[in-house]
């Protein structure tokens, strides 16, 4: 097993914590501390994947909710942060036990964040939740209302999400050598509703638990697998929809329209040099349609025919875009795919503004592909990207080519 | 949703609050008022069904009101009154669609709600949560259980739209790959309907008809691979050039073998031109060995094929159509299957595919006329 550095200090940051707490370890109550870690154990059973595949499980939350159980009732139970993190970490080894038995992955590294994240966020909330005790703030709290102090529970919310989200992106960009800024806001956008969640599934069970005792715990279990299940249903149909754009992309090439692989090349591709530009996570979905349907216009000729000619080329764009647009959705699909032979500056003006970023990156893909795939005409990576470069006056936007550049040599092709 | 709220308050405060509090909860202000009939029916099986569930509960012995006592006492209560619920308001909404749309109600009922129990068992336990939280801590119990709640409606609403934009997508999509063919433009579509139809009259479950829906609108995708020559060709095939057609179910597979959804429509592709005696292809299964789901699509594309007019010969009408399905039921289709088509376009309806005027075809179809 091999771990990149980001998640080997990440594994070490967690060891180095859940070391630092033991000696305050306080294991009186071990009863609710053996019973919370085997619910943090049951609880990281419900996996969600989200879009991009950052993995995600729910085990923080009884966690979380253990480490808010000393503010609501200490007289019921009121672990220091020691023991919160004790518990824990036991129900992640039993976890990872479990998944072990199963062949499932790991997830070591993502353990260890989420260790990370409860220290941080178990000890945001007892640094402020005195806060609200101070004359500067009069908060009034409801009828009725439990003892959770709302500022300390936004603190440790904020702290959660940040350092989830922060560990998260630190992994991916290592592992796909992306630029950082861009896949941060993503998992942002991507964990934040989920986040919430937690927390409240979390707060829920530190209400509960006091006053139901051990039949918590089956019952808070409900709303958590309630919203993996909406999860896991929503990141199923948009793994069905990919798949049935990237099984319909291939019908041109198999009426021999295009060549074999071609769209799959150049939608990769088209990706990996958006993520270089920074463009955001959830534009690269569109730009990975647009890729895999650009040629998708081609099958209105009624016979294979290399189409060569610029006239024709643009006027197969136009079908294609027109064919996306009858399906009702996709607008900036259909336009890049409209726009894809459209030079980024013409002769005497400035560079095109309104030409979307997607359509110039799937012309200096698609051209790529079209000079280096075999059977085509052959040439190697630096030859192409010499081609290009000379290109760049008006047709290839240079910004492109140099991230195509920079693609090419983390990939090693170069 | 709404039976979270209910089983909350059954348990917290009695089955006369659940039924107040259910149904002020089906105001709805930001829908239409229009029908009034759908808001006053909605709110009346509601509160139908709270009044019944938590007469239910009471019946049985369920405690109300009281937090001490809650556990283990309300556990078969709640079994009962979620049960109650459930049935009670499944069936009222079956009788309803099927009242409106002159559907039985109890195959409504069968193929869309059936399954469900499962999740109603989920929001039971949700309800309970909440009501005891309502014990505990009063109002602000709602706070919290509001925001997984809601997360999950909101991804769950994600879900369904993306649906919609599923089907859309492929249906536009699987109408441009046709428009080669002039003649076979709409075929896919309507074989989809057709099928999806027949599935349901022949009491296939609502996913299995949503697959069967997918799997007929692509089941003629390996087409594309075939020559034009050979698809338009007028006369008949010479051994050599049918050969040549009978590979597009396989070719059909490998495009769309990549859809996991499809895993199981798949077989609807590659054998949707198998015979019932073993003389199809590309396997030559025989009988029951050929999955339903290809079963179902033959009879519908076999039934469009003869109403739409081909280079090779004219339309039949549905009568001439069903007629000549009959003389091959057994040997070509299957019976049962065969009978649920004409029973679902006796029920539905069908609209033929209209005839299209000659017109010169030298190859100025590369506009495609959307």
């Amino acid at each position: 097993m091999r771990f990149r550095s980001s998640e080997g200090l990440t594994i070490a940051a967690a060891f180095a914590v859940v070391a630092a707490v033991l000696p305050f370890l306080d294991v009186a109550d071990w009863r609710t501390l053996a019973a919370f870690s085997i619910l943090v154990a049951a609880s990281e059973l419900f996996e969600v994947t989200l879009p991009n595949d950052v993995r995600y499980s729910l085990g923080l939350a009884p966690a979380l909710g253990l480490a808010l159980l000393g503010s609501i009732k200490p007289e019921v139970t009121n672990p220091p942060l020691a023991s919160v993190m004790l518990a824990f970490a036991a129900g992640m080894l039993l976890a990872t036990l479990v998944r072990a038995l199963r062949g499932r992955p790991l997830v070591i590294a993502e353990s260890a964040a989420h260790v990370l994240a409860l220290a941080a966020g178990a000890a945001a909330y007892n640094t402020l939740k005195s806060v609200e005790d101070m004359p500067l703030f009069d908060i009034e709290k409801t009828a009725g209302a439990t003892d959770i102090s709302i500022i300390g529970f936004t603190a440790m919310f904020i702290t959660v999400l940040g350092i989830e989200t922060l560990l998260t992106s630190l992994r991916r960009v290592e592992r796909e050598r992306v630029p950082f800024v861009p896949v941060f806001r993503g998992v942002l956008a991507a964990t934040f509703a989920l986040h919430l969640s937690v927390l409240s599934v979390g707060a829920l069970l530190a209400v509960a638990y006091p006053a139901l005792d051990y039949w918590a715990f089956p019952l808070y279990l409900a709303p958590l697998a309630m919203t993996q299940y909406a999860f896991k249903q929503f990141a199923s149909i948009r793994k069905t929809y990919l798949q049935t754009i990237r099984a319909l992309s291939k019908v041109p090439e198999m009426a021999g329209y295009t060549a074999p692989g071609h769209s799959t090349r150049v939608a990769q591709l088209s990706v990996a040099i958006a993520r270089e530009l920074g463009v955001p996570e959830q534009e690269l979905n569109e730009i990975e349609y647009a890729a895999l349907l650009h040629d998708i216009g081609r099958v209105s000729i009624p016979e294979p025919t290399e189409a060569t000619e610029a006239s024709s080329k643009m006027q197969l764009a136009t079908v294609g875009a027109a064919i996306i647009r009858e399906t009702g959705h996709f607008p900036k699909v259909a336009e890049m795919i409209e726009k894809q032979h459209h030079p980024y500056r013409k002769r005497g003006e400035g560079s095109n503004a309104e030409l979307p970023p997607g359509a110039k990156i799937i012309k200096v893909a698609s051209s790529f592909d079209d000079h280096t795939r075999p059977g085509g005409i052959g040439l190697s990576p630096h030859d192409v990207l010499d081609r290009l470069s000379l290109g760049m006056a008006f047709d290839y936007d240079p910004e492109v080519v140099q991230a195509l550049r920079r693609v090419l040599e983390k990939q090693g092709s170069l | 949703m709404s039976f979270v709220v209910t089983i909350a308050a059954i348990v917290a405060a009695g089955p006369s609050e659940a039924l107040v509090a259910t149904t002020i909860g089906t105001i709805n202000f930001r829908q239409s008022l229009r029908p009034l009939y759908r808001h006053t029916f909605n709110a009346a099986q509601l509160a139908i069904t709270a009044g019944l569930g938590g007469v239910a509960y009471l019946a049985v012995g369920g405690p109300v009101g009281d937090l001490q006592g809650l556990f283990p006492a309300v556990l078969a209560p709640l079994l009962v009154a979620t049960a109650v619920n459930f049935l009670v308001n499944t069936l009222l909404v079956s009788t309803a669609f099927g009242l409106r749309d002159g559907k039985q109600a109890l195959r409504i009922w069968t193929s869309h709600y059936a399954g469900l129990g499962g999740s109603y068992l989920a929001f039971a336990l949700v309800g309970l949560l909440l009501g005891a939280l309502y014990l505990e801590i009063g109002e602000a119990s709602v706070i919290f259980l509001l925001i997984p709640l809601l997360v999950a409606r909101h991804a769950f609403n994600a879900t369904v739209t993306m649906q919609g934009i599923y089907d859309d997508t492929l249906r536009a999509l699987m109408q441009a790959i046709e428009t080669k063919d002039p003649y076979t433009r709409g075929h896919a579509e309507r074989v989809s309907r057709l099928a999806e139809m027949t599935a349901r009259t022949y009491g296939l479950r609502e996913d299995q008809c949503r697959l069967i829906r997918y799997a007929a609108l692509m089941h003629d995708v390996g087409k594309l691979g075939v020559l034009s020559t050979i698809l338009q060709k007028p006369g008949k095939l010479t051994p050599d050039e049918y050969d040549h057609m009978k590979l597009h179910p396989a070719r059909g597979v490998e495009i769309v073998g990549g859809i996991d959804l499809l895993d199981e429509a798949i077989v609807g592709v590659r054998h949707h031109h198998e015979r019932m005696d073993g003389m199809g292809y590309p396997d030559g299964l025989k009988g029951e060995q050929i999955p339903l789901l290809a079963r179902l699509i033959t009879v519908a594309d076999a039934f469009d094929s003869m109403t739409s007019t081909r280079t090779y010969r004219v339309a039949k009408t549905i009568e001439e159509a069903f007629a000549e399905l009959r003389r091959c039921a057994g040997t070509q289709f299957d019976p049962r299957c065969l009978e649920a088509l004409e029973r679902a376009i006796a029920r539905n309806g069908w609209e033929p595919f209209p005839e299209i005027e000659q017109h010169d075809d030298e190859g100025h179809e590369h506009a495609v006329s959307l």
